[in-house]
């Protein structure tokens, strides 16, 4: 079945069974492997895109409701990797494998959009991605600097 | 490249490009590494200084690194041994995988002590001393040849061309990058190979602290790891194997699945279908045996896991499943404590006799469960099989190891076989033994000319991992009149592959006089490999719980206890960490009731060895609700590998080892039902998230010794915080911890 | 369970002592087969017979999972103690090889096997009892000859004496179990009349969703009684109400959107799960588009009981989510956890995530189910063989009593929701009653 999905501001068709996990429609139809998976069922947050603005994991989203939304992806985040978290990200030597770390931008992202000025709760809250390499107190270290130069 | 078998001795140059005129580096030339570091013959206009090194006529610099970057920082690492000898641009040093298939036709030129291969392998001890000296050896090398050619052309001294950033400079205001003189370089001969500079010279090394060289990357989601993998014409696989491990496959209805959407074909894996080799593997190869699986291919991902969802298959489950519950193999195993360990591990003095002399013995019994390595990424590979070769696209932790594996699995001569290795989602040990990399090469054989991505579930990951043994162990002590330890008796009991060396290596096995270890192997069929610190992360729990409670018996403070131990000890570091933390932490400040602290100490490595190994002290502070919830408060860490070069890639292993070690002390352990592994996904198997840590992991450097050595660091800190945690537990509550996860033990207190 | 078991024992042996009727006892019921000649070759096609044995869905009780279908072994609690389901297959050793006709229509509807034992009602035959001669002939049909013979002997029930006796089972059935078959109502039309007895015979609706009387039987078996259908607990489950209330029962479910559930385990209002997952894998998914709808119409036919409050969506809780309003006790549990698959407004994902919003088992009085599925989460529906791609977690690892319960409260008071809180005591019990490493897990309750 073809559906008509937006990612990334762009006009995508896809050719996949409506109840294909997003994830998977990314990853292996459209070969944008940045969004990974982790587990599969909306628990570690590998997967984390964007769907109209709120942070959403994608390996529980099947394609049949993905028809009419806004889809943003780590590929989509900035085109020069030139938001703040990903400069920051770099700046703070934040990821170590690396693999969790599209979702992390993702939901920190997110975040901000909603909160500009997050407390260490709400990155708790926002922010519940699972890295298995530790990187957590850089991320939260990484999203407060954020949250003060985008104020500025 | 079939036929080239030369013999290379360490620092010959040879300016072949090999494999004529393909071209490196044509995706994100801003970035420093190639997005997809497959083996790539060099291209034209380029100088190979040796195997390791290869200066490009743009003047970027392509340095081969062997131990596969799980996140460690293994290829920022080679890039600043470069940098520190040879001084490119930063961003031109381009750091590549050396390749497995060269390393065999060129008899070992990357992993033979011969030819000057950096380690006899490909993995593990990324920043150990033979793979530091290799790389400043040849960075400095390839300086001396360019300077030389430099000369040369401009008829000036040596002595007197300089290099920074990539120019090599003359006073006379001549100068030039290093693309122009790669050609003469190549041809020169020094009459002797220079030295790398003195420690005191460095200018880079433990002075800068460079991120990973990958992170741009990272962030915009381009880095490929294995499971990104695109080939053309590529299909899909997922797998099943069997439940019960060591069981095999009875039937599967392959008719039920074949018209399902996509499906290719449907095929089964079995153990003993290799066609051997004689290659000689770092490991043996019955550590990466298949296990009895089913697989369905199809032309995408999704296709195939629906369709094995639905595939009828039927299991003989073997002998495992006498092992019907977790509880019985947890008795099982203490119950081997009872008798004297078959296997006598460490045996000094008359522990005897001091026990029967001694007034108070104390006695304690631990246990560590199953537990997975869970690395974000499930585990998977790319795989295309032809007869006559073979091409595997892995995020392996051992190229080397998988390359064999590869060709042991499809008999194609291993010069036919090329290994990709790829980026990696984390390792922590899971993708060593290679038994993934063998299970994808397995499945693609079966549907040859295509090439396979077998992806697991994270729930057959989990089910069908190499999991960290579990392991008893028995300690008891003799306490002096003083209340330190006289004589020390230990048994440890485990499933086959279980490790010992913990224990052996811990200094208190070396500086008492009276002591013996052994250990017994009970017949479990859980399938064992290493975890981040194999042995250690269970034996650093043992010792440091038992001394916190050989501490308590004698009624002296924790820290005191092991400061009046490890005082003794050879090895300055061991007072160092503990004087660092016990400084740091508050160590002796008043808590309220529910609050503690505690603290433990351990190294890896040491072998049993004074100055050897990486030492961490760690102490934690931590609040336990009287219902018994557990928050951790605070992390304090000191450590000791000697010398560090990278300041905040060493502190990102200790935070990064710490929360590893956390949460495999107070969530992870596998059940056991019926034979099988009960825990599939994060649900069941639980993760720290952020709003589990304390804001901070305070890393502290005065533990340092300068100890002439620079130690690996990543597995270290996983031992020390378990027992930190659990020692301060009692201190909060009065209960002792004895077995891992915590979390299933009870904490309640009033 | 103790004061039930206690009056249980009370009544069966008030019943004793004071019917004493014995010539009841041994007499074999009579079958309008009776005499019948031996039946050597299938009367019917093989799809209608198998058709029936869908309807009534026999398999779901009578097999273990990943075990032959029918051989039985599938234990049940009771009040009185743990039962097993017997051996259907038609192996003459130890399964109903040997019954005639007229034997297997005596156990099938009047709960009396060959040997003149009576059937404890686990096995509906109250309900089939209301079947036609000729699907009892197709049933028949169908285990005597399209069944694979299974020697797998019965296991005897784990109930204690004296309350093992059967034969007061034969004064139950005077007294609760109607040996009718179902008769049409003429003033209704041909299709609410096929639902009727759809519903009421072999589907045996009420099994589940009737609540049960002091003798555990149904105290409803038709339209008659508004307690019919309208809601009861069993399994650890709360098996919801099917009459028109509008927030908790099909008030404001369309015929088509109960022909869709049933027919693919999901519809905008509610997936199916816990034990109707069973059904639906089993058996629902099997019928026919026509039986489907008449069941539709049949259910729909059927009035609210009791107060009839109505829902409506309210998007308070998605317009705090929005502004980062998290005082609602549970929102942020609910947030991290939960709103990744039903979203911060609660209406679910298309497929096979449902709403919360409005959902009648989230809403009903009784939040059993709710805590269930936080605790154990849901099994998977399979499709035509094929098992689906999304998967209610459960998060008996992750959460503590009290997290669960918050969770709970939290959508059962969102989104225009208004049920009762849930206790963290609550979620206790049934994590105990439900721990799947205990020895004493409720796996089937009298079904
Ligand atoms: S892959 Fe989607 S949350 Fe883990
Ligand atoms: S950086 Fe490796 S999992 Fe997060």
């Amino acid at each position: 079945m073809a559906v008509n999905l937006m990612i990334n501001g762009k006009a995508t068709e896809v050719d996949a069974d409506p109840q294909t996990p997003l994830l998977w429609v990314l990853r292996d139809h459209l070969g944008m492997t940045g969004t990974k998976f982790g587990c599969g069922i909306a628990q570690c947050g590998a997967c984390t895109v964007h769907i109209d603005g709120v942070a959403t994991r994608s390996c529980q989203f099947p394609l049949e409701a993905a028809e009419g939304v806004k889809i943003t992806t780590i590929e989509g985040l900035s085109p020069d990797s030139s938001h703040p978290l990903q400069k920051l990200w770099v700046e703070f030597n934040v990821p170590q494998c690396g693999y969790c770390q599209s979702g992390m931008l993702m939901a920190a992202a997110a975040l901000l959009e909603e909160i500009p000025n997050p407390t260490d709760e709400d990155i708790d809250q926002y922010v519940s991605n699972i890295c298995r390499c530790g990187t957590y107190t850089r991320v939260r270290a990484a999203i407060h600097k954020a949250a003060d130069m985008m104020k500025a | 490249m079939n036929e080239i078998k030369t013999t290379r001795r360490n620092f010959i140059i040879s300016s072949l490009a090999l494999g004529g005129a393909l071209v490196i580096g044509t995706r994100a030339q801003a970035a420093t590494v190639d997005v997809s570091p497959w083996d790539l013959p060099n291209t034209t206009g380029s100088a190979e200084f040796t195997p390791w090194l290869t200066i490009n006529a743009d003047g970027s610099v392509i340095v081969r690194a062997t131990a596969v970057d799980i996140g460690n920082g293994t290829l920022t690492q080679i890039a600043a041994y470069i940098k520190e000898e040879l001084d490119p641009v930063w961003d031109q040093i381009k750091p590549q995988y050396a390749s497995t298939n060269r390393d065999y036709l060129e008899e070992n030129v990357y992993s033979g002590p011969k030819v000057g291969g950096a380690l006899a392998y490909f993995s593990g001890r990324s920043t150990g001393p033979a793979r530091m000296d290799t790389y400043l050896q040849v960075a400095a090398s390839a300086r001396e040849r360019l300077r030389a050619a430099a000369a040369a052309a401009w008829s000036v001294p040596a002595s007197e061309i300089t290099i920074t950033e990539g120019m090599l400079k003359h006073a006379s205001g001549k100068s030039g990058g290093f693309g122009e003189f790669v050609t003469a370089a190549a041809a020169i001969q020094l009459a002797e190979e220079p030295k790398p500079k003195d420690r005191s010279q460095w200018v880079f090394l433990g002075k800068k602290h460079p991120g990973k060289v990958q992170l741009p990357e990272i962030v915009n989601g381009s880095l490929i790891y294995g499971v990104d993998v695109i080939q053309p014409n590529m299909v899909y696989a997922a797998l099943r194997q069997s439940p019960v491990m060591g069981g095999t496959l009875k039937s599967f209805d392959a008719d039920a699945v074949k018209s399902m959407p996509g499906v290719l074909a449907v095929v089964a894996v079995k153990p003993g279908d290799n066609v051997p080799t004689d290659l000689k593997p770092p490991f043996p190869f019955g550590v990466s045996t298949a296990q009895h699986a089913v697989a369905v291919i199809a032309e995408h991902y999704w296709q195939a896991r629906t369709a094995l969802d639905a595939l009828p298959v039927e299991w003989d489950d073997g002998p495992g499943a006498q092992w019907k519950t977790t509880q019985q193999m947890n008795d099982a195993a203490i119950a081997a404590l009872d008798k004297p360990g078959e296997k006598v591990e460490v045996s000094t003095g008359d522990f005897e006799g001091v026990f029967k002399a001694a007034k108070k013995t104390v006695e304690g019994t631990y246990l560590t469960p199953y537990c997975e390595q869970a690395p974000m990424e499930p585990l998977n590979g790319t795989a295309m099989v032809t007869p006559e070769r073979v091409d595997f696209w892995h995020p392996s932790q051992h190229s080397q190891m998988a390359y064999m594996v590869a060709a042991d699995e499809t008999g194609v001569k291993p010069e036919n076989v090329f290994f990709h290795q790829t980026f990696v989602g984390g390792g922590f040990g899971r993708r060593v033994f290679s038994d993934d990399a063998r299970m994808v090469v397995a499945v693609a054989k079966h549907f040859p000319g295509r090439p396979v991505h077998v992806i697991w579930s994270r729930e057959e990951a989990t089910r069908q991992g190499r999991y960290r043994p579990l392991m008893a162990g028995r300690l008891w002590a003799a306490l002096g009149d003083d209340g330190y330890p006289t004589a020390l008796q230990g048994r440890v009991s485990g499933g086959p592959g279980f490790f010992v060396s913990g224990i052996n290596d811990t200094a208190i096995t070396s500086m008492l006089p009276n002591v013996q270890i052994e250990s017994q192997t009970v017949p479990f069929h859980i399938l064992t490999g290493p975890y981040r610190g194999p042995g250690y992360n269970s034996n650093a729990f043992f010792v440091e719980t038992f001394l916190d409670e050989c501490a308590v018996a004698a009624g002296i403070d924790p820290m005191e206890y092991r400061l009046n131990i490890f005082g003794k000890w050879a090895d300055i570091g061991w007072a160092k960490c503990l004087n660092e933390v016990k400084a740091k932490s508050g160590w002796g400040e008043a808590l309220p009731k529910g609050q503690g602290r505690g603290v433990a100490i351990a190294n890896w490595g040491m072998g049993g060895k004074a100055d050897a190994g990486t030492t961490v002290a760690t102490v934690a502070k931590v609040e336990v609700s009287k219902e018994g919830v557990l928050k951790i408060l605070q992390i304090d860490l000191a450590f000791d590998t000697g010398r560090i070069v990278n300041e905040d890639a060493v502190r990102t292993e200790l935070e990064g080892g710490t929360m590893f070690g956390l949460n495999m002390a107070v969530n992870e352990g596998l059940n056991i039902k019926d034979g099988q592994i009960v825990e599939g996904n994060f649900d069941e198997y639980p993760m720290l998230r952020m709003a589990d840590m304390p804001a901070q992991i305070n890393v502290h450097f005065g533990g340092l010794s300068d100890n002439p050595r620079f130690n690996e660091i990543g597995e270290p800190p996983a031992g020390v915080i378990g027992p930190a945690v659990g020692n301060a537990i009692f201190a909060a509550t009065g209960k002792r911890i004895r077995q891992m996860p915590f979390r299933t033990q009870d904490m309640s207190w009033s | 369970m103790k004061i039930l078991r206690i009056i249980g024992i009370i009544i069966v042996v008030g019943i004793v002592l004071f019917v004493g009727l014995a010539f009841l006892l041994n007499q074999r019921p009579s079958s309008p087969f009776d005499g019948v000649a031996a039946v050597t070759a299938p009367q019917y096609p093989v799809e209608e017979a198998s058709y029936v044995a869908r309807l009534a869905d026999c398999v779901a009780c009578h097999s273990l999972p990943g075990e032959a279908p029918f051989a039985g072994g599938l234990p049940m609690g009771s009040p009185l103690g743990v039962m097993y389901a017997t051996n259907i297959t038609p192996d003459k050793a130890t399964g109903i090889g040997n019954y005639t006709l007229a034997d297997f229509d005596n156990a099938v509807r009047r709960g009396v096997a060959k040997d003149g034992h009576r059937l404890y009602p686990s096995m509906p035959y109250p309900s089939y009892s209301k079947m036609t001669d000729e699907d009892i002939k197709k049933l028949y049909d169908y285990f005597m000859f399209a069944v694979e013979p299974v020697a797998k002997p019965n296991q005897e029930t784990g109930i204690p004496f004296p309350l093992n006796m059967r034969w007061p089972l034969a004064f139950w059935n005077v007294v609760f179990a109607p040996t009718k078959v179902y008769e049409n109502k003429p003033e209704q039309s041909a299709e609410w009349n096929r639902g009727a007895y759809l519903v009421q015979g072999a589907g045996h609706c009420g099994s589940c969703h009737t609540e049960r009387g002091l003798a555990i039987q149904e105290v409803a078996l038709d339209e008659s009684s508004d307690a019919y259908l309208s809601g009861a607990l069993l399994d650890g489950w709360h098996a919801s109400n099917l009459r028109g209330n509008q927030a908790t029962g099909l008030g404001r479910w369309s015929e088509d959107d109960i022909v869709q559930l049933l027919k693919t385990g999901r519809n905008k209002h509610a997936t199916v799960f816990g034990t109707m997952l069973e059904a639906f894998n089993n058996s629902t998914q099997f019928m026919t588009d026509e039986d489907l709808k008449s069941i539709a119409v049949y259910l729909k036919s059927l009035p609210p009981r009791g107060a009839d409050p109505q829902w409506t969506y309210d998007d308070a809780t998605k317009v705090a989510f929005a502004g980062n309003d998290m005082t609602a006790p549970g929102s942020s549990l609910y947030l991290t956890q939960c709103s990744n698959c039903h979203g911060r407004d609660g209406l679910g994902r298309g497929a096979l995530q449902p709403p919360l919003a409005g959902n009648p088992t989230v809403i009903g009085q009784n939040a059993e189910s709710i805590i269930n599925i936080l605790l154990n989460g849901a099994g998977r529906m399979v499709v035509d063989g094929v098992p689906d791609s999304y998967r209610m977690t459960p998060f008996r690892v992750l959460l503590r009593d009290d997290q669960i319960a918050e969770i709970a409260t939290f959508i059962r008071s969102s989104w225009g929701n208004d049920a009762p809180a849930v206790t963290a005591a609550e979620v206790a019990k049934l994590r105990e009653d439900t721990d799947p490493t205990s020895d004493h897990v409720i796996v089937l309750n009298m079904r």
